[in-house]
């Protein structure tokens, strides 16, 4: 009797195990490439095998740091797209560039299942609020927090560290042409009061200098948070030393963009290289322009990144393995017009 | 205090004192300028170059362009905080014309020309018909003009890839950038405006005593009117130049960097320019937006460190401000 | 002598009745409003802007800033307009957070002592307003600029990335303590506004610091003492805003120097205007600003549950701020008629 229960079991499980095995090779989860069909242009890799069946209804939750920016804008597109395609609910809310704190309770009466964040300053508070109410917590770009398990995006410092490289490659270069034997400075420009900057342009300045055997001298930091703006920054720079060559990364696309601008107003272009962190329409529409010292964008694909933090999410709701998000790309003026044109199309003229 | 002089003496000698005395703080911040200016030349590597002066010059020409506009408006004691919506709106404004209708460059500038006008009329109306007092009014337009900037552009920055209008700005006649030739010639015709014309005459007395302006026949609210339509002019201007040299429209939340009305206060501020209207002059502002660029620009050719240069400046801004209330007293 | 309130030159029996109507309407014109905009957001979103959760979110947004409005009202009143506070606050947050969290001194200790510094930099905002004669806004615009630079320099000697930590316990638990299920804020702020309201109303103190933002030289005439009236109300807006500063950062876990960048409608200034306090002194009612904090809040969450989009809310914002400044200045010309 025992053993025939038991031979009957066995049975069961193996026919069960059996049909999982089928049903995975075929019908119940995603593959990679029904995720790059769904995804669209962006074509996303997929970070997750996630069920076409979901054990429950999921809940999602996130707060858009500033969808007027155009890279959060794109995030929120992937995100809402991602949600639409798995067919969960979520929900999103914008802090407009405000704090998080008082927004997640807001957040909380929605009784989602799942939340996340991007916010430098408070994203700590808000995972130790998560975990008050004993809901997962997986944020946004922002690295580890001993409030939560799960880590997702690009850490600014990685982030700053990758641009880095690029900038390398291209500085590399002209040190072994046009700017033999010139006297090199890394240019750091960012905003001191805002904490993602301070990490994300930091790495970069910390692996530069690195590679090049720069002294601290040769390093210089441009700070938003004094009150001056980039452009005049750069122009005193510029002139502090006339003879010199830059390699410059901002936080930010556009605080990059400006100076750049600046030094061709003051007649300097052929002696800065710029690499920006970011990379959505407007870096791209300038690179396009083939400007001689832009040399290119590390980018981040903030719609893929967005899709990827809704399929984590659920992954981590289901209980099933995810992948860390790595579809960051460095764009040169190489490939932007193949990448131009696979993103927006032909670019108008 | 008084003890062993005869009196007589003692008035005399105070007398000199402080004629001398408010000789220097009438012209301090002349003084502080050509001060700086020297300590910089022997400290600042590279301070007294060509290419520094015109670098200089370039940097305040955004917020000294502004200033020309604010300071006008300020001396009809008026306040106006409409600056960063402006910016915004006008920015859009010039980069959806421009780049995406493909409206030609001199046209967008004129239409600019008459946005800016209506901006100018949205405060006025606030301030002259609502009754409002001028910095609630102006934030309050502000706020208008921020959000339909960000509703015009939809929610995002609109890239400027047509190379028109930086080649423009970025031309230089004589050898100097067209920013400083804008700036100068702001502050030349704010100059001959304010000393010899009558709307000048008009602004100063307007901002001096309203009341009695308005019962001498002067047309107050029209000579208002006429100070916040400059002052958006001239906002709309810098809002162009920051466009150019960003490549972007300038969208709210976003340009951390870009015109910033606390330092338009500072420089007005430091020109001298009463909250309280009907004093002030135009070129000593000009004078003051210069001493802050100077003084940014030579701490970082000095290599300062950027928290040292912050604690500076506001301590420059702190006794500033003190020298003034000293010199308005005496 | 003194009169707390201004009273109606004409007798409101003498009154024809729509002119009476259209000034009840006027004078309660935000709570009006702020029932309206409840009802909307409830329509709306009934289950889940209705909800309990719900109503302690919006309280808690409103201690936030409501107790620094609170403070500011009264140095609105006395005809002070105080432009430091975001930067005292972040300087005395950071100075907190110095001692609490890189010194590891004990809670008390570090904040009584961070309080202090901040009623040392209104101290010095009402020297510069009282002794050097300097207007409010010019004195304290500068004072701001100076705090910034201190609370960078502070940082940034102490931390490589833009913050200082503050997750030493027992701040957080104490700052998010719960009464009776209420948030200990929220009656907190409560008690605040009571306060000032007795205050302001019924004490001679109240009374003085009307008549001074009213009309500054017969204050003076009538024996008020002035400064240290200024002194006071300076004082007590740069504790509040510090206070909050050291609140927001306790919740937040970290302190820093950044300005929020978002929201037309930021800052106590802006708060209290929108209430309907005036600017030129004299004027305003602390329960009119409680109410407009209260609104504002309700409008921050109500428009996030609905996720009303970036530039929509934007426009929302500005106009109703244009829209409560006409129905204010309306109303102060009935009312002066």
């Amino acid at each position: 009797m025992f053993i025939k229960r038991f031979m009957h079991l066995l049975f069961v499980s193996s026919m069960l195990l059996a049909s999982a095995g089928v049903l995975a090779q075929d019908a119940t989860t995603y593959t990679a490439d029904e995720i790059k069909e769904a995804s669209g242009v962006e074509q996303c890799s997929q970070l997750a095998e996630l069920p076409k069946e979901f054990s429950e209804d999921w809940k999602l939750a996130f707060i858009n740091p500033n969808k007027a920016q155009s890279f959060w804008g794109q995030v929120s597109v992937g995100m809402n797209a991602a949600a639409e395609f798995y067919g969960v609910e979520f929900v999103e809310m914008d802090s407009a560039g405000g704090p998080d704190v008082e927004l997640f309770e807001t957040l909380l009466l929605n009784q989602p299942d799942v939340v996340g964040t991007h916010n430098a300053v408070d994203y700590e508070a808000v995972a130790a609020r998560a975990l008050d109410e004993n809901i997962p917590y997986i944020g946004f770009d922002n690295g580890q927090t001993e409030y939560s398990p799960y880590v997702y995006g690009i850490p600014n410092g990685i982030a700053g560290e990758a641009g880095a490289e690029l900038l390398i490659e291209g500085v590399q270069a002209r040190l072994d042409t046009d700017w033999k034997d010139r006297e090199l400075f890394f240019l750091e420009f960012t905003h001191n009061g805002i904490p993602a900057c301070v990490d994300r342009t930091g790495a970069a300045a910390t692996a530069f200098k690195e590679h090049f055997e720069l002294d601290d001298e040769h390093i210089i930091q441009l700070d938003l948070a004094t009150g001056a703006t980039e452009i005049e920054m750069m122009l005193s720079t510029l002139t502090a030393h006339p003879d010199a060559v830059f390699a410059m990364i901002p936080c930010w696309d556009g605080l990059g963009i400006a100076p750049y601008n600046a030094a061709v107003e003051a007649g300097r272009e052929a002696d800065i290289m710029l690499v920006t962190l970011g990379g959505d329409k407007p870096p791209a529409d300038l690179l396009l322009t083939k400007p001689q010292g832009y040399y290119g964008y590390i980018e981040f694909q903030p719609y893929c990144e967005g899709w990827g933090w809704i399929e984590s999410a659920l992954a981590i709701a289901e209980g099933v393995r995810f992948a860390p998000y790595q579809a960051r790309r460095a764009v040169t003026q190489a490939d932007i017009e193949q990448r131009y044109a696979e993103l927006y199309g032909a670019p108008s003229s | 205090m008084a003890n062993s002089d005869t009196l007589e003496y003692r008035n005399r000698r105070t007398d000199d004192a402080q004629r001398l005395l408010r000789l220097a703080l009438d012209n301090w911040l002349y003084a502080a300028t050509i001060l700086l200016c020297i300590f910089f030349a022997f400290r600042a590597p590279n301070f007294l170059t060509v290419d520094n002066v015109i670098n200089t010059l370039v940097s305040s020409s955004i917020t000294g362009i502004v200033t020309a506009g604010f300071t006008i408006v300020l001396l009809t004691g008026t306040i106006d905080a409409s600056t960063s919506g402006i910016t915004a709106l006008a920015s859009v404004l010039c980069a959806v014309m421009f780049q995406q209708w493909g409206v030609p460059l001199p046209l967008t500038l004129l239409l600019l020309m008459v946005a800016s006008i209506l901006m100018g009329l949205v405060s006025s109306f606030l301030i002259i018909e609502g009754r409002i007092y001028s910095l609630i009014a102006t934030l309050g337009s502000s706020g208008v003009f921020l959000g339909l900037s960000v509703g015009l552009a939809a929610g995002q920055q609109i890239a400027i890839t047509k190379p028109e209008l930086q080649n423009a700005l970025f031309e230089r006649p004589l050898g100097i950038p067209v920013s400083i030739w804008v700036l100068f010639l702001c502050y030349l015709l704010g100059y001959v405006m304010l000393n010899h014309t009558r709307l000048g005459a008009h602004i100063y007395a307007t901002g001096s005593n309203y009341s009695a302006a308005r019962l001498s026949g002067i047309p107050v609210k029209r000579v208002i009117r006429i100070a916040l339509i400059i002052a958006a002019t001239t906002t709309s201007l810098a809002a162009v130049l920051a466009t150019a040299r960003a490549n972007l429209s300038l969208l709210y939340g976003v340009t951390i960097g870009g015109v910033n009305l606390a330092d338009v206060f500072t420089a007005a501020l430091l020109g001298g320019i009463s909250l309280r209207g009907g004093v002030g002059k135009i070129e000593r502002n000009l004078v003051a937006v210069l001493f802050l660029s100077i003084l940014s620009n030579g701490l970082q050719l000095m290599g300062t460190a950027p928290a040292v240069w912050l604690v500076i400046k506001g301590l420059a801004f702190v006794g500033a401000v003190i020298i003034d209330a000293v010199r308005q007293r005496l | 002598m003194l009169r707390t309130q201004p009273q109606p030159l004409v007798r409101p029996t003498n009154t024809p009745l729509p002119r009476a109507v259209l000034k009840f309407l006027l004078n309660n014109g935000l709570l009006i409003a702020l029932v309206i905009e409840i009802a909307i957001f409830a329509t709306a979103s009934p289950e889940i802007f209705l909800s309990t959760g719900n109503l302690f979110t919006v309280l808690r947004i409103s201690a936030t800033t409501g107790i620094t409005v609170a403070f500011y009202t009264i140095a609105l009143i006395a005809g002070q307009i105080d432009l430091s506070t975001a930067q005292v606050g972040a300087v005395t947050a950071v100075i907190f957070a110095w001692m609490f969290a890189i010194l590891e001194w004990p809670l008390e200790l570090s904040f009584v002592l961070a309080m202090a510094f901040a009623a040392l930099l209104g101290l010095i905002n009402s020297w510069l307003v009282i002794r050097v004669k300097i207007p409010s806004l010019i004195a304290t615009l500068a004072l701001g600029t100076l705090c910034y630079g201190l609370a960078i320099s502070v940082i940034q000697s102490n931390s490589t990335t833009g913050l200082i930590r503050l997750n030493r316990p027992p701040l957080r638990d104490i700052i998010n303590t719960e009464i009776v299920g209420i948030p200990a804020t929220v009656i907190l702020m409560f008690a605040v506004y009571t306060i000032i309201y007795i205050l302001l109303n019924h004490t001679r103190l109240g009374a003085h610091l009307y008549a001074l933002g009213g009309n500054p030289q017969a204050a003076r005439l009538n024996g008020i003492q002035d400064k240290r009236l200024v002194r006071f109300a300076l004082m007590f807006t740069a504790m509040s805003a510090g206070f909050t500063a050291i609140m927001i950062a306790g919740r937040g876990l970290s302190a820093g120097a950044a300005t929020p960048v978002g929201g037309v409608l930021g800052g106590p200034l802006v708060a209290a205007i929108f209430s309907g306090v005036g600017l030129s002194g004299g004027s305003g009612r602390i329960e009119r600003t409680l109410i407009g904090v209260i609104f504002l809040a309700v409008l921050t969450s109500g428009m996030s549950i609905l996720n009303v989009s970036p530039f929509a809310r934007s426009m929302i914002e500005g106009l109703a701020f244009v829209f409560a400044i006409l129905i204010d200045s309306v109303r102060q010309r009935i009312e002066t008629r």
